[in-house]
């Protein structure tokens, strides 16, 4: 070890009698200039924060979106007003596939103009966007979701009402289209979205009755074991929404 | 926050700034590592012009890259490791040759006292009758203080392979120094 | 700045689409040549980070790009082969778009679009729906989309597909226009494109570039492969269906000369001709 050190420091000694010398200073002063001049023309995209982004996001949806989906609201506000009870609970839970399918359009948007290869080469690429928008309409959907249970509830609705004919719809819908969107990206996307909106909310009216005899006798249990699941399916599919990275290549190759 | 405040700041800190859009943080932080970087540019190229050269290559890489630099990395290591690049790839355009009195002349060395040139020149001779990879790890440890560990990250070569060449380069140092001593005595 | 491709591979179930590419680029123009289907969209997807290699890396200055992610793409332009758009966008609404998703400040967005629109000669019409633009139109636009944050890699797949000659001609100006500190790195199967723009070409086929180099040296390759003879009309419709007929032109006296590629002399009196790109790319993609 000691002769180790002593053999560093001998050659550390024998290497110092060849010092390298100083840039030539007005050498260093153009480079410093070329380098600044080349900073200058580097990317100008600055870490945007999250809310800043989704506010982006949100600028840039098409106001058909917004304004289907307040008319959406408008209609249920008209139902509960006009008919009261339990048509009036039907009628609400029959517009929530539909209202929940405008989210869709909008996070299938990419792939159905055909946007996801420019939108997914950029700084914020489509899972990133895609997320986003699953969050702004999320939102949305939330805001939407406790208007309706307000009404049904200012209608003389019990709870329970609200679980099976809002939660109930809503997460078999919104865990339905996120698997179908997932699973089957296409570019005529948005119509198939609308079709299984329609053909939810006229199973709902449609099998209504029957659907309510069951849970009048399978009771609270039937009710929440119901509940349970849709939220689970739900869960299931965001987690599989957003795990879709994996079979993305796949769906991309056969887009082409 | 003015320029002498960001003199005390660390590399990382400095690179966030210029990342941020701050670019003043760049003089600050090319002004930290230009001369350390020409110094190893001419210690492996053996050339003025060239180590100019190669350190202005250099700063343009890391200009390039510094969206990719990677915070757990040092900053000082990864410049070295693009400047280590710069040279191998100047050695692959044009051969560097230490010719004795014909690189003093290149070197500007006229002002230089006889004693010293002679000296200098019969280090460079020395170094240069290690290879390649033993030079680098040499001039990385000894002129420039970097441990085994950061010249196999920066060589992207093991721990074990980098002390490997350091060691085999100071044996062939010492066998220089050895019969040097033995001539020069003569 | 370098861009090191290292033994990329994209495979699709069976289906090899990229095999075993290596290469790096630098500063300049670089050519894709190459017939469809030979893996160039698939490798630009890769270079721009929309695919992942199956196996190998794509590394810039030694850092894996995929390690990268948003800082990468933060350097990147890139403009697809087919881009959509959503209906309701016109021109100004595209670009101040594609500024958001590109991290750009609403200001120097506004300003780098102003400045591209007009570059590309769209600002006129910038409030109009890109629905109601022609092909070249909507080529232009998506050149200046993908110069909006100022990238040092531009990946452009065919973007002079669909254009007429006046607009390709004046699209290669604007490419080379670009190729100041860029690496500029565009596809396409027609031979004029890359010939006169590129520092370097790449001839893709199946998946592998079969040759690479500079204009004059991939010209090399169809070196004493090229043969022109005149013949009459009806001994045309004969070779054509024989040979490897790159050209055939009429002269003036009735005849018909002929330009085919292949290794042999096809008749006796063929002369051998100067190769050019086009020949090259006849040579190496023939039925």
């Amino acid at each position: 070890m000691r002769s180790d050190g002593r053999e560093r420091k001998e050659i550390t000694a024998f290497l110092s009698g060849n010092e390298a010398p100083e840039p030539d200073r007005n050498r260093k002063e153009a480079d410093m200039a070329l380098f600044r001049q080349q900073l200058q023309e580097l990317p100008v995209s600055k870490d945007k924060n999250i809310w800043v982004r989704l506010w982006e996001q949100a600028e840039y949806v098409h106001p058909a979106s917004w304004t289907v989906q307040f008319l959406i609201v408008l209609a249920g506000i008209w139902l509960a007003k006009g008919f009261g009870g339990k048509p009036a609970i039907m009628g609400i839970s029959a517009l929530v596939p539909i209202f929940t399918a405008v989210g869709g359009f909008e996070i299938s948007k990419a792939v159905h103009y055909g946007m996801w290869e420019l939108e997914r080469s950029c700084k914020y690429d489509t899972r990133k966007i895609a997320g986003m928008k699953l969050f702004l309409f999320g939102m949305c959907d939330l805001a939407a979701l406790t208007v309706f249970s307000l009404l049904i509830y200012g209608g003389g609705g019990s709870f329970m009402d609200i679980c099976l004919w809002i939660l109930v719809p809503f997460n078999i819908a919104a865990g339905s289209y996120l698997l179908f969107l997932e699973r089957f990206p296409m570019r005529n996307g948005n119509l198939v979205l609308l079709c299984m909106g329609c053909g939810m909310a006229t199973v709902q009216v449609s099998f209504g009755k029957w659907l309510e005899t069951g849970l009048a006798v399978s009771g609270m249990t039937g009710a929440g074991m119901m509940l349970a699941a849709s939220f689970l399916f739900l869960a299931c599919a965001v987690l599989w929404f957003g795990r879709g990275k994996e079979r993305e290549d796949e769906i991309l190759w056969n887009l082409e | 926050m003015g320029k002498d405040g960001w003199s005390k700041q660390s590399d990382r800190h400095l690179v966030e700034r210029i990342r941020k859009g701050e670019r003043g943080a760049w003089d600050i932080l090319a002004e930290r590592y230009y001369d350390e970087i020409f110094r190893y540019c001419w210690y492996r190229t053996g050339n003025e012009s060239a180590a100019a050269d190669c350190t202005q290559e250099t700063f343009l890489h890391m200009i390039q890259g510094l969206a990719g630099y990677a915070d757990e990395h040092r900053f000082r290591a990864w410049a070295f490791r693009i400047a280590s690049n710069v040279c191998t790839d100047y050695f692959r355009r044009k051969r560097a040759v230490c010719v004795g009195e014909e690189v003093l002349e290149a070197q500007g060395a006229e002002d230089r006292a006889l004693g010293q040139a002679e000296d200098a020149c019969y280090v460079e001779a020395a170094l240069l009758s290690l290879t390649e990879a033993q030079r680098e790890a040499v001039i990385l440890k000894f002129y420039h203080g970097f441990k085994i560990r950061e010249i196999a990250q920066m060589l992207g070569i093991s721990s074990a392979a980098a002390k490997g060449r350091l060691k085999q380069g100071m044996d062939r140092l010492k066998e220089e120094m050895e019969s040097g001593k033995g001539e020069r005595g003569n | 700045m370098e861009l090191r491709i290292d033994r990329v591979t994209k495979k699709y179930g069976n289906k090899l689409a990229v095999d075993r590419i290596s290469t790096a680029m630098d500063y300049g123009v670089y050519g894709l040549l190459g017939a469809n289907g030979a893996g160039k969209t698939t490798l630009m997807r890769m270079i721009c980070d929309i695919q992942t290699p199956t196996m190998g890396e794509i590394l810039l200055e030694g850092t894996p790009i995929r390690d990268m992610g948003e800082a990468y793409r933060d350097l990147l332009g890139y403009l697809p082969q087919n881009f959509g758009y959503y209906p309701d966008f016109t021109a100004w609404r595209f670009m101040l778009y594609i500024g958001a998703l590109k991290g750009l400040p609403k200001a120097a967005a506004k300003e780098k679009s102003m400045e591209l629109l007009q570059e590309v000669g769209l600002w006129e019409i910038r409030n109009k729906k890109i629905k109601t633009f022609s092909g070249g139109m909507k080529q232009r636009l998506g050149i200046a989309q993908a110069m909006l944050n100022n990238p040092r890699i531009l990946v452009l797949d065919e973007p002079t597909a669909g254009l007429d000659p006046k607009e390709r001609v004046r699209f290669r100006n604007l490419i080379s226009a670009m190729a100041q500190n860029r690496l500029v790195l565009f596809s396409t199967h027609i031979v004029s494109d890359v010939e006169y723009i590129s520092r370097k070409i790449f001839v893709m086929k199946e998946g592998q570039i079969i040759h690479e180099g500079s204009p004059g040296e991939v010209r090399k390759a169809a070196e004493g492969k090229v043969w022109e003879c005149t013949v009459t009309a009806a001994e045309a419709d004969v070779m054509a269906r024989k040979f490897n007929v790159g050209n055939l032109r009429n002269t003036e006296d009735g005849n018909v000369l002929l330009r085919i590629i292949q290794e042999e002399r096809p008749t006796a009196d063929a002369r051998q001709a100067e190769p050019v790109l086009e020949d090259v790319y006849l040579y190496y993609f023939r039925e």
